[in-house]
């Protein structure tokens, strides 16, 4: 559905005369009560709530009036990143909206996946690919003004004035006189602990030290670092992995930090990359549970043991792990094209040339 | 009879507050920006649309490989004469055949106007860009046209001094 402007209306000879008078009142009625959906998505719905707000106040275009229903409101802004995951929702966000409608394309993201159009596997590389847009507001995010200027641009309102002419060291508190532990004394007393064979790995000269223990002994290390007096690692700072595909191998790194004590230390574990298994740490640090689900979503780790193992960020009958190094982005999700379209960019953009002068 | 007290004050006070509130917004000036008739005041140096002197520019393809969301395509073929110079002094070795700015892929990181030697990338305060296409969003900045581009590079023999952005991807 397009904004049509009632000159238009008239060249185009559609209707007789009475009913194209009748749609130029409903035209002007229906523009000049745009009435947005409360739909924000990323960092542009910020900007998106300011031009509601008293400076530039989009009530005076009748447009301020945000219905919390989509059955209510006939603007959508898509304000921010559009996931793949979202793109279903906005999709049928948009299918729920009552006749006519139209779509604002908010920011860099929502208009051609934005930063994310080269490499991100996640983003829909333009909102366009699900919902027909009629109007594009770039900006990362755009001003207030900007999307103002969209959405006058949407009613094609002559009032609009011409361009602007051009001008041209970590805080540390105090230890409290006890003294954190170095890696190597942490790796030594794993040792003690578990036995040498265990503990595969201590690392202490290296920027970020750590120890690599075997993946049969995990929850009987972290268990130790966690509830030792002496160790106390009582913040699982972040949960990450890391595929190495030369050595058919997976890693998962868990950093930790003690509160009590000030020390840090990562620990490693290395599984085979066919079938990574690792047992779950998220009943010894809760914060491990969605941290796992992450890199179950990312990289196919699965965590024995864990109490809800989904995935977090791509939908649910997404194909593969996109973070491994030989992963290959699906070309279609429900129907919705997934990789950029760089063949669209040669033929819609300005890059179209004759063959025989583009370079070889 | 003390909580009766207590519970007329507030109620008071909690009538009247609003009341005075809105008596005293009633005549002060309103903030509203009215804004098609009105711009708003920029900061000095507001981050909006990119701008390209193309004159000044001697493509160097900096601001193409700074860039971190690859917006800039740029074309640059061996020039056959003397171009001048710019105004910062630089000598114009290259013809820039293609400059164009993906507007709708930039994310105003100011990266490439840092790097800029002859900074004639300069960042505009300039924010209004709405369109209908998308394709719209794209700015050349480039004033060879099509046909002399074709001259230039039929007599360089098709070899290019340097292309970026979307014009080194394979379609």
């Amino acid at each position: 559905m397009v904004a049509v402007p009632v000159e238009r209306f008239e060249k185009t000879g559609e209707g007789f005369v009475l009913l194209t008078t009748v749609d130029a009142i409903f035209n002007w009625a229906r523009l000049s009560a745009l009435w947005p959906m409360t739909f924000g998505l990323a960092c542009c719905a910020i900007e998106m709530m300011v031009t509601v707000s008293a400076r530039t106040d989009l009530d005076r275009f009748g447009a301020g009036v945000f219905r919390a229903s989509p059955r209510q409101a006939d603007l959508m802004i898509v304000a921010g990143t559009v996931t793949i995951k979202m793109a279903t929702r906005v999709k049928r966000l948009y299918e729920q909206m009552p006749e006519p409608k139209y779509v604002i394309s908010m920011g860099s993201c929502a208009t051609c996946g934005g930063p994310y159009w080269d490499h991100g596997y996640h983003v829909l590389k333009g909102v366009n690919r699900v919902i027909p847009v009629d109007v594009y507001v770039p900006g990362c995010p755009p001003r207030p003004e900007a999307l103002y200027e969209g959405l006058l641009i949407l009613r094609e309102n002559p009032a609009r004035t011409a361009p602007v002419q051009l001008q041209a060291v970590p805080c540390r508190p105090d230890d409290g006189g006890i003294e954190p532990m170095g890696p190597a004394e942490i790796g030594h007393k794993l040792k003690a602990s578990l036995g040498d064979e265990k503990v595969l790995d201590v690392r202490a000269d290296v920027l970020e030290p750590y120890i690599r223990i075997a993946p049969a002994a995990l929850r009987e290390a972290a268990q130790l670092l966690r509830h030792d007096p002496d160790l106390a690692f009582d913040f699982l700072m972040c949960l990450s992995g890391v595929d190495y595909i030369g050595q058919n191998e997976i890693e998962v790194v868990y950093h930790l930090f003690s509160f009590r004590h000030r020390h840090r230390i990562a620990l490693k574990v290395r599984v085979p990359r066919d079938d990574p298994r690792v047992p779950t740490v998220s009943d010894i640090w809760r914060t491990a549970e969605w941290h796992e689900r992450e890199a179950y979503d990312l990289l196919g780790i699965v965590f024995e043991g864990h109490p809800d193992l989904r995935r977090i960020l791509l939908p649910e009958d997404w194909e593969g792990f996109p973070l491994r190094k030989d992963y290959e982005v699906q070309a279609y999700y429900h129907d919705i094209p997934v990789p950029y379209d760089i063949r669209q960019d040669f033929e819609k953009g300005t890059w179209v040339f004759e063959e025989e002068v583009r370079p070889a | 009879m003390k909580h009766w007290w207590y519970r007329f004050y507030y109620t008071t006070r909690g009538v009247l507050w609003p009341l005075w509130v809105g008596l005293v917004n009633l005549f002060r000036r309103p903030v509203t920006i009215q804004y098609p008739h009105e711009k708003p005041r920029l900061f000095p140096r507001s981050r909006m649309m990119l701008y390209n002197d193309i004159d000044n520019c001697i493509g160097c393809l900096q601001c193409a490989r700074v860039c971190p969301v690859d917006c800039i395509a740029i074309e640059t073929v061996k020039a056959d004469r003397d171009l001048g110079v710019t105004n910062t002094g630089h000598k114009k070795k290259l013809y820039v055949t293609v400059f164009d700015i993906d507007e709708a892929k930039c994310c105003y990181c100011n990266l490439c106007t840092e790097v800029c030697p002859t900074e004639c990338l300069v960042m505009t305060p300039n924010f209004e860009g709405s369109v209908y296409d998308r394709y719209h969003l794209v700015l050349r900045f480039a004033k060879i046209t099509p046909e002399e581009r074709a001259e230039i590079l039929r007599k360089a023999g098709g070899k290019t001094a340097g292309v970026t952005g979307i014009l080194a991807r394979k379609v």
